[in-house]
């Protein structure tokens, strides 16, 4: 249960020193919180992980727990555990000896072992399985062993790396929801590194989104999805996909309205005072599928296009409407008629949107 | 999940007289690679008058007389008697295992770095280590032994299993590289987090490659064992193995028959349930391939 501190932090690779995998990293967590790193492929989030947890050197900067500097301590040292994407269980030893084991290496007593083991176990609902092979397992299973083996220590940090990436849709949901409370009763600091956004949404206190190394936004699950930092995590996070709209910035009378294409956008007094305060012409406006309306009707302020796809998405379908060379998604009623290629009007929300520079990606509003 | 049959379409006339053909060549082959050894231990046991005692060409009915005979063991008698044969099985029996121990302690060890390391030249050592097995071992006999004489090694046990030992451990070196290969590198990783230094991460991961090991070093005694080149050049003398020692049997004045094939029996007969014992592990340790999670 400690706090940890990364501090400056860079990563080269042997071979490729011109490109940092990790640049000038900093972020703290609190002791006990649940931090998701959240990045797509190659953005650094597992370079991280493994400079905290000690299988990779620290390039440069230092990483600390509890105040303490760890980068010249080996992995068994620093008192973390972590869960592998590949589970990284131990083929030869049953399902009891894989849990067992850093307590077997840490010289604990057998009944000591056996109780902390079948503790673990019980909490995991895999006590049943303790004297089989990982071989006969299934995913599911196997990743619970591996968490097994991670919360039997009690460490300071627990590390998560992909851990349910490779199980079934459905599995995953439950896993969520399991991961989370069990954080929640262990109190234990803990690092999730994700590529799913709805993972790091639903599951951290705060999340940490990376991109080609460089940390984007490090912030509350609510924040970085109503206000996300920059153009790229506003299209990063959030399913389905936020419309970007390339903007000119127009003042009409007292206040100003956003020029898409030659179609006027209305926005409302607060943001009409940002933009009219913004040094740049050009933005990208960025709105919500749940902020669109799509219908065949033809009504004041909406845009005309072209329904290009519409997929039903159980309770609801996203529609995706074609405006020249833009697309824009919506989150439509079930009772929507349209087909491809019919002729749509676009209703955009005037309140509930993200400005972002057109040049930079970095948000105005 | 695929299913594993070879799936087949063909029913052409061709195919079918090789299903019929098969069977009958197995059998032959079978006799051809059986009959020698079967000879060699009946030969062992019999009187030389008898050994001797063949039917005329064409005389199929006389087959029977191979069979009639009186067994006797004197000619291996003799040769634990007299000619020091059991001198000669004992340095057959240290010098293989030695060997064998030798090339797969050390090349193991090799063998982890290279499949776990990356580093300048690689490429070129791992060829350089599989090309000493590529040069005809007659073409560096006569350099070895300039060598092993100056060093005091030739005749001795040492120096016959150093001898063994430069074609062991290549070869153990490139197998077992592929075996640490196949094993997750995430395992020993693990195995960091849960308290283990880098060497014990190492340890905890050799049960993984223990049945590859395992038949490999069967491999390696049976080469060293059966060598004839090194054993006759390096070890004649002091360390004198079997199939040197067999050699000698044939001397200009009398080739005895008799002997030769007992002593034939002596080398053959310990490779056999040696074999036997780790048949299970042999095809396992050598298709390895089945370590994943």
């Amino acid at each position: 249960m400690v706090d940890m501190k990364i501090e400056n932090v860079y990563k080269y690779y042997a071979g490729s020193e011109d490109v940092a995998a990790v640049h000038d990293l900093n972020m703290e967590v609190k002791d006990g919180e649940f931090v998701a790193i959240l990045g797509p492929s190659g953005c650094g989030k597992s370079s991280t992980m493994r400079m905290i947890s000690g299988l990779e050197h620290i390039s440069a900067g230092t990483i600390s727990f509890g105040g303490e500097v760890v980068n010249e301590m080996a992995p068994k040292d620093r008192d973390i555990a972590m869960v592998f994407e590949n589970y990284a269980l131990y083929p030869h030893k049953s399902v009891f000896d894989n849990v067992a084991n850093p307590l077997k290496l840490a010289g604990v007593s057998v009944d000591e072992i056996k109780r902390r083991v079948v503790e673990a176990t019980t909490l995991l609902e895999i006590e049943h399985l303790l004297d089989r092979r990982p071989q006969e397992l299934s995913g599911g299973q196997k990743q619970r062993v591996a968490i097994g083996r991670a919360i039997v220590r009690q460490p300071q940090v627990f590390l998560f790396d992909e851990p349910i990436a490779h199980l079934d849709a459905k599995l995953r949901a439950r896993m969520r929801s399991e991961l989370k409370r069990l954080q929640v009763d262990l109190g234990v600091t803990s690092l999730y590194v994700t590529h799913d956004q709805l993972e790091a949404l639903s599951m951290a206190d705060r999340v940490a989104v990376m991109h080609e190394g460089i940390l984007q936004q490090y912030d509350t699950p609510d924040v970085i999805y109503q206000k996300p930092a920059n153009a790229w995590v506003a299209t990063f996070v959030g399913e389905p996909q936020m419309s970007l709209l390339e903007c000119t910035i127009k003042t009409k009378g007292t206040g100003a309205v956003l020029d898409f294409q030659g179609h006027e956008i209305k926005v409302n007094a607060e943001i009409a005072k940002v933009l009219k305060a913004c040094k740049e012409q050009d933005v990208l406006a960025g709105f919500r599928p749940s902020n669109v309306e799509v219908t065949g009707k033809k009504s004041a302020g909406a845009m005309e296009g072209v329904v290009y796809s519409r997929q039903l998405l159980g309770g609801e379908i996203l529609a995706e409407a074609q405006v020249n060379e833009t697309f824009i998604r919506s989150k439509v009623e079930l009772n929507f008629d349209l087909n491809l290629g019919d002729k749509c009007y676009i209703s955009l929300s005037d309140s509930k949107m993200n400005i972002f520079s057109a040049e930079t990606g970095v948000a105005i509003f | 999940m695929a299913s594993r049959e070879l799936i087949k379409y063909d029913n052409s006339p061709a195919l079918k007289l090789l299903k019929l053909l098969t069977p009958l060549f197995l059998t032959v082959y079978l006799i051809w690679t059986l009959l020698p050894l079967f000879i060699m231990v009946m030969a062992s046991m019999k009187d030389l008058l008898d050994a001797f005692d063949t039917p005329k060409t064409g005389d199929w009915a006389g087959v029977a007389m191979f069979f009639d005979f009186t067994p006797t063991f004197k000619h291996y008698y003799v040769l634990f008697a007299e000619n020091n044969f059991g001198i000669y099985l004992m340095n057959s029996l240290i010098a293989s295992l030695g060997s064998a121990v030798v090339a797969v302690t050390l090349g193991s060890m090799a063998a982890y770095s290279l499949a776990r390391m990356e580093f300048r030249g690689k490429k070129d050592l791992l060829f350089w280590i599989i090309s000493t097995r590529m040069a005809p071992m007659v073409a560096v006999t006569v350099p070895l032994y300039a060598i092993f004489r100056s060093l005091d090694l030739v005749g001795t046990l040492p120096g016959l299993i150093l001898a063994f030992t430069t074609f062991n451990l290549p070869f153990a070196i490139w197998i077992l590289k592929g075996f640490f290969e196949n094993v997750p590198y995430a395992i020993e990783e693990a195995a960091q987090l849960d308290g283990c230094t880098r060497f014990q991460a190492f340890l905890m991961i050799v049960p993984l490659v223990a049945p590859g090991v395992g038949a490999f070093l069967v491999l390696c005694i049976l080469f060293a064992w059966n060598d004839f080149l090194f054993a006759t050049i390096i070890g004649s003398g002091g360390a004198k193995t079997l199939p040197a020692a067999t050699k000698e049997l044939v001397q200009p004045q009398n080739i005895d028959w008799g002997k030769i094939m007992a002593a034939g029996v002596i080398t053959t007969a310990p490779m056999i349930p040696l074999g036997l014992l780790v048949r299970r592990y042999l095809v396992a340790g050598l298709t390895m391939g089945a370590v994943r999670e």
